[in-house]
């Protein structure tokens, strides 16, 4: 299967190369069964339990979640480093995904349905992370995505808490709540931002691409 | 794949290109993706509705 590449680091932040494919597949979803869930599982059985704050996307079924996400509108992206799944992300191609940035408002987007990194690369539960920049370069996917639907790099999704400061770093701005659930928050990336990411990468440093 | 198009299709394709700043390839390619959202929808046995923000009157668009 052919991917990009992309470059992450590993948790002594040395370079390591990675692919980021444009296609959530079988042997995905059954890496995310076999690696990812017994993990979150036993997280779930710790101390902390069930309502561990850190387990936020705990529930999340990506194998439902796929098949849910099956339409031309649909995208989904893997990041997979030493052959073993890292990240996932499903988007959603404008379909009514608008835009509520002042300059780029009603414009069309990408919109991120989910994004999620396997739990070893979450600093919340692993620190360090086994890999830095699953998240980056899967957003980054998404704006590339964008641009080829001639969007610009226009995105936006609804961030769990846990991952408000992730998307702050890369420069997303936070508009609202959700009107459903308070605990979620919009986020959206300007063109500028978009451009300067491919540009140049994380800003303030991280891994590129 | 040649589209034809009438003189008053290509029209209102043009202006939502112009209003959408999309090619007309992608502005077709969204097309084509909201509507099959919208039959797969209609297969389901859901209907179509728009809804007006002020009044929150709502008005069904019929799919014939």
């Amino acid at each position: 299967m052919s991917g990009v590449p992309v470059t992450l680091l590993d948790e002594h932040k040395v370079p390591v190369d990675a692919w980021r494919h444009e296609e959530i597949t079988e042997k995905d979803l059954t890496d995310w069964e076999a690696n990812w869930r017994p993990v979150i599982s036993d997280l779930v059985r710790g101390p902390r339990g069930a309502n561990n704050p850190l387990l936020q996307s705990r529930y999340w079924d990506w194998r439902r979640k796929v098949k849910n996400h099956t339409t031309l509108a649909d995208r989904g992206f893997t990041v997979v480093c030493q052959g073993k799944l890292q990240g996932m992300m499903l988007v959603t191609i404008g379909l009514g995904h608008r835009c509520h940035l002042p300059g780029q408002q009603d414009k069309d987007q990408v919109y991120i349905e989910y994004l999620e990194s396997a739990p070893w690369n979450q600093r919340v539960i692993q620190d360090p992370p086994k890999y830095w920049g699953v998240g980056t370069a899967l957003i980054r996917g998404a704006i590339d995505l964008s641009i080829q639907e001639g969007f610009k790099g226009r995105i936006g999704l609804l961030s769990l808490p846990q991952a408000r400061d992730f998307y702050k770093q890369l420069g997303m701005i936070e508009l609202a709540s959700d009107a459903d659930d308070k605990q979620l928050s919009y986020f959206e990336m300007s063109e500028k931002v978009a451009q300067m990411l491919l540009s140049h990468g994380l800003p303030g440093g991280g891994a590129r691409k | 794949m040649t589209l034809n198009l009438t003189d008053a299709e290509m029209a209102v394709l043009e202006a939502l290109c112009e209003k959408k700043e999309l090619s007309k390839t992608t502005l077709i390619r969204q097309a084509l993706r909201l509507y099959q959202v919208v039959e797969l929808r209609l297969d389901k046995g859901d209907k179509l509705f728009f809804e007006d923000d002020k009044t929150k009157d709502k008005a069904e668009v019929l799919m014939i």
